[in-house]
């Protein structure tokens, strides 16, 4: 059982980018944020206009290709809770990871100079807070969840899970007939 | 386990342990350049330098911390004014030698040390520091850096064997002074004066890395079966592509569908 779920709810994200700030600043990182919201659409499902936001980020696998292609010991691990940790004292900015990852994840920061990857604010979680992107989001579109509260939210909804995340799929649409 | 004294702390290490290690567990700061915790230390940099005292011994040495063993009952005093005074002479050579090094600014920044009484260096130079050489041996594993001495009194200088490189450019970020220069240009990466074909996004067509290194890394994850569609994609298409699948998009989704206005 995961300690830590994490939900995005599409229906939810207004596209404010507040999360990608929030990152930059708990991460202290001038760009490149560990996060990103795209826009997909305004585009039509047949005769309905789909207008959805998803953020794009780390989903900590269950067998991370980034860890496994690292070449250093210990530089990128799966800790008990299932978070992927990246040690940037540890990595030597090879950039496998970077390009092994299926998700895209991992970037590297040329204003750091480091390989930049979420690892959902542990800091922040081991204290008792939410990661700062869920802290800030606007549109309450982001939670940390224990694995009873997660059932309740998606029970009876359309949701998909990669990783540690579970995405709560849009419900929210509306005819259109100007086609 | 042994006991030691840095700065007038009683520590205790294990056997073994360099002093810069058991130094940064006490909460003890001594600069690095040239250290990398991944790889072996290399004592070339100078900065870490400290004063020790070997057991009951008034008589005091310098060392480096980063490849010194600590030993029992020894003391090491990390900011006395002779150590601080070495440590900015090498500041000096080392600001001569990349004046434009943002690492060595730091570090002589840290010192106190604006200025330096040598020649500026104009170019980006090897202060042969070896981080190339030893990331490349002991972490990629493709040992493809050497430093050699040419001839005799003369500074040794980094050699690449190019049939080894990879191209993965490890080096050139690890670089503290810039000297190892990566470029691409038209689907080539140069490094070291040789040039890698690179892999290039099957659908935004920008390039990724060399060939040969997305070569090590199919290699050394296994399968490539696994990757699925977003094997040739680039990290960001690939981000798009599982959004798409997410949402249930058409196969044939385009990357104009997504938008990020912020970057
Ligand atoms: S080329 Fe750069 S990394 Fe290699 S020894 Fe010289 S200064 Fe150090
Ligand atoms: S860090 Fe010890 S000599 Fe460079």
């Amino acid at each position: 059982m995961a300690k830590y779920n994490f939900l995005f709810e599409v229906d939810r994200c207004v596209y404010c980018h507040a999360c990608e700030i929030a990152c930059m600043q708990e991460n202290e990182l001038p760009s490149h944020p560990w996060t990103r919201v795209v826009q997909a659409g305004p585009r039509y499902k047949g005769k309905i206009l789909a207008l959805d936001f998803l953020q794009q980020r780390c989903v900590h696998c269950e067998d991370p290709f980034c860890v496994r292609v690292c070449p250093v010991d210990g530089a990128i691990e799966r800790n008990e809770d299932g978070i992927v940790l990246l040690y940037h004292n540890l990595c030597i900015l090879c950039q496998a990871c970077v390009n092994v990852c299926p998700y895209g994840a991992l970037e590297f920061n040329p204003d750091k100079n480091i390989i930049g990857k979420c690892n959902f604010c542990l800091d922040r979680l081991r204290e008792g807070h939410k990661p700062s992107c869920v802290h800030t989001c606007m549109g309450r579109a982001l939670e940390v969840l224990g694995e009873e509260e997660l059932e309740l939210r998606v029970a009876g909804k359309k949701a998909k899970k990669a990783g540690l995340i579970t995405y709560l799929l849009n419900t929210i649409s509306r005819e259109c007939d100007h086609h | 386990m042994l006991e030691l004294v840095i700065d007038g702390q009683a520590v205790r290490a294990e056997e073994g342990a360099t002093i810069l290690g058991v130094a940064r567990d006490a909460g003890i700061y001594i600069p690095t350049l040239c250290h990398h915790d991944a790889l072996s230390p290399s004592g070339a940099c100078r900065l870490c330098i400290v004063e020790i005292y070997p057991q009951g011994s008034k008589l005091p040495s310098m060392t480096t911390a980063c490849n010194f063993p600590v030993k029992e009952e020894m003391e090491v005093r990390t900011s006395s004014q002779k150590v601080l005074e070495a440590r900015r002479l090498r500041a000096r050579v080392l600001l001569a030698k990349g004046p434009e090094s943002r690492a060595i600014q730091e570090i002589a920044a840290e010192l106190g040390v604006e200025t330096t009484p040598f020649t500026l260096e104009t170019d980006k130079t090897c202060i042969r520091c070896s981080l190339c050489v030893r990331v490349c041996r002991e972490a990629i594993g493709a040992d493809a850096l050497k430093l050699i001495t040419r001839s005799e009194g003369a500074e040794p200088h980094v050699e690449v064997s190019p049939n080894n490189c990879i191209g993965c450019g490890s080096c050139s970020l690890l670089c503290p002074t810039g000297f190892i220069k990566m470029e691409e240009a038209g689907g080539q990466r140069i490094i070291w004066d040789t040039a890698f074909e690179m892999k290039r996004c099957s659908h935004c067509s920008s390039y990724t890395t060399s060939e040969a290194h997305w070569k090590y890394i199919e290699e050394k994850t296994g399968t490539s079966s696994e990757f699925g569609t977003v094997r040739d994609m680039c990290p960001v298409c690939r981000r798009d592509a599982v959004s798409a699948e997410l949402l249930d998009l058409p196969e044939h989704f385009t990357t104009s569908l997504f938008t990020s206005d912020f970057d």
